[in-house]
């Protein structure tokens, strides 16, 4: 075959691919759906969520009620649940298939993923930080920023249930025009790992929507307390944790470089961005913080460290 | 004037490097702070390497640059020379600087002239 023929048979196989998702998207649009949710917006990424079971999708809409915004959405979720079929879960975006999932844990595992990936992988709005971030009823952000599997979930948790007010479990969002921090408040993802020291967080449901907690709790910080979510706030602090299961529970001075060097290397779009504008507002950012390395042996020590670090800052009229 | 990736091998006190485009450098506290686009790699200096870092400039020798921190520091210039180097090198070995292409001496007066720019500012040019 040519290079002109294959060419042309590739253009063939695309325009039948895009015909085929369009044809779907269309069955999608015409199906009958019992749940049709608001529009929901996050930090760029437009989308609703419609479901064929009402009560599963009331729960899947509660999930992201923080992100609750007026008007149409510019893209929708479609969830499927066939209890007689083998796939009992599917789940589209537009007119594409997603996942199809035998389980529920599955499949919302899945979701928050494509939903996560679609917000933080191609943003390039903000400067997104894989780290966990709260502030207090001042406006002082407190920035988390560690590798999976580090307890930023746990923490956060741990601090949303002691006073603080919710930003993120997952990305710390830093307009890097004006340096605020900005919310992310999806559900907190809280693995089996951690429901022995957070066991009043775990969520109450009954018949079918049970299987949907059995593989992680997802956890509207609103549940927790209402109000509990902020829209935004000025960095004040930079506290990265690291678990360290037998240790002790400590908060060690790390140098504003440090912080910074931290910042970056747990960045997911950096590079996105012109590499020495981003540094410069990382930079802006720990020079106004106060910056820290937190070693969680115990979550209950770990919160009250945190809370008296910031309380004693607010006294010193820091911020 | 050439502009090529400094090797750590080429890395002598009458070398001039400079760092690359595409290295963004901070000081926060006294210490650096680099980002590199093309690897993605970010480099925390000592305050030592810091402000050897903040000396490569693609004009200053290395030789000129440790007699400038010998001085301002009152340092011994054979101790000062070894730990630019050393630090230069590691520089180098990360990919963070090139060469200009500094004249050899003799050649570095009639360079001069047909420059604009004076051969060494006190001061480094911001980035």
């Amino acid at each position: 075959m040519s290079d002109r023929e294959t060419d042309a048979a590739g253009a063939t196989a695309l325009e039948e691919q895009r015909r085929a998702l369009e044809e779907q998207r269309r069955a999608l649009d015409d199906a009958p759906w019992s749940y049709r949710g608001p529009r929901l917006h996050a930090l760029g990424f437009d989308f609703g969520i419609r479901a064929n079971d009402g009560e599963v999708g009331a729960y899947l809409g509660g999930l992201f009620e923080a992100f609750e915004a007026d008007g149409e959405p510019d893209h929708v979720y479609s969830f499927i649940a066939r209890p007689e079929e083998e796939m009992r879960y599917s789940l589209y975006f537009d007119g594409e298939h997603v996942v199809s999932s035998r389980e529920a844990g599955g499949a919302l595992r899945y979701f928050q993923w494509d939903v996560n990936e679609r917000v933080i992988a191609r943003n390039r709005g903000y400067i997104l930080i894989h780290a966990a971030s709260a502030a207090d009823e001042t406006g002082r952000g407190i920035v988390m920023p560690a590798a999976m599997d580090s307890g930023k979930t746990t923490l956060v948790s741990g601090l949303v249930r002691a006073g603080l007010r919710y930003l993120s479990d997952e990305a710390a969002a830093v307009d890097p025009r004006t340096g605020v921090l900005h919310a992310y408040a999806k559900a907190l993802t809280i693995d089996p790992g951690s429901w022995d020291v957070l066991p009043d967080l775990r969520p109450s449901l009954e018949g079918r929507l049970a299987p949907f907690a059995q593989d992680q709790w997802y956890v509207p910080a609103d549940s927790i307390r209402r109000g509990a979510v902020a829209s935004s706030a000025r960095p004040a602090f930079v506290i990265a944790p690291r678990y360290v299961g037998e240790g002790r529970t400590e908060l060690l001075p790390l140098s504003r470089a440090q912080a910074l060097q931290t910042l970056v290397e747990n960045a997911f779009n950096f590079r996105l961005f012109d590499g020495r504008m981003a540094l410069t507002v990382l930079a802006d950012l720990v020079r106004g913080a106060e910056c820290y390395r937190l070693m969680v042996a115990e979550l209950p020590e770990a919160c009250d460290l945190v809370l008296e670090l910031v309380e004693a800052s607010g006294e010193g009229g820091t911020e | 004037m050439s502009e090529e990736k400094l090797q750590p091998k080429d890395v002598e006190p009458e070398v001039a490097p400079r760092p690359r485009a595409t290295v963004a450098h901070v000081e926060i506290d006294g210490e650096g702070v680099l980002y590199d686009e093309v690897s993605n790699q970010i480099h925390l200096l000592n305050p030592i390497a810091t402000l050897i870092w903040s000396g490569l400039d693609g004009r200053t020798t290395l030789e000129e640059l440790s007699a400038e921190l010998s001085d301002a520091f009152g340092a011994d210039l054979d101790r000062v020379r070894f730990d630019v180097l050393e630090a230069v090198r590691g520089f180098a070995e990360e990919d963070l600087l090139e060469d200009r292409g500094a004249p050899p001496p003799e050649d570095a007066e009639a360079a001069q002239e047909a420059s604009d720019e004076p051969r060494y500012l006190k001061d480094p040019p911001s980035p």
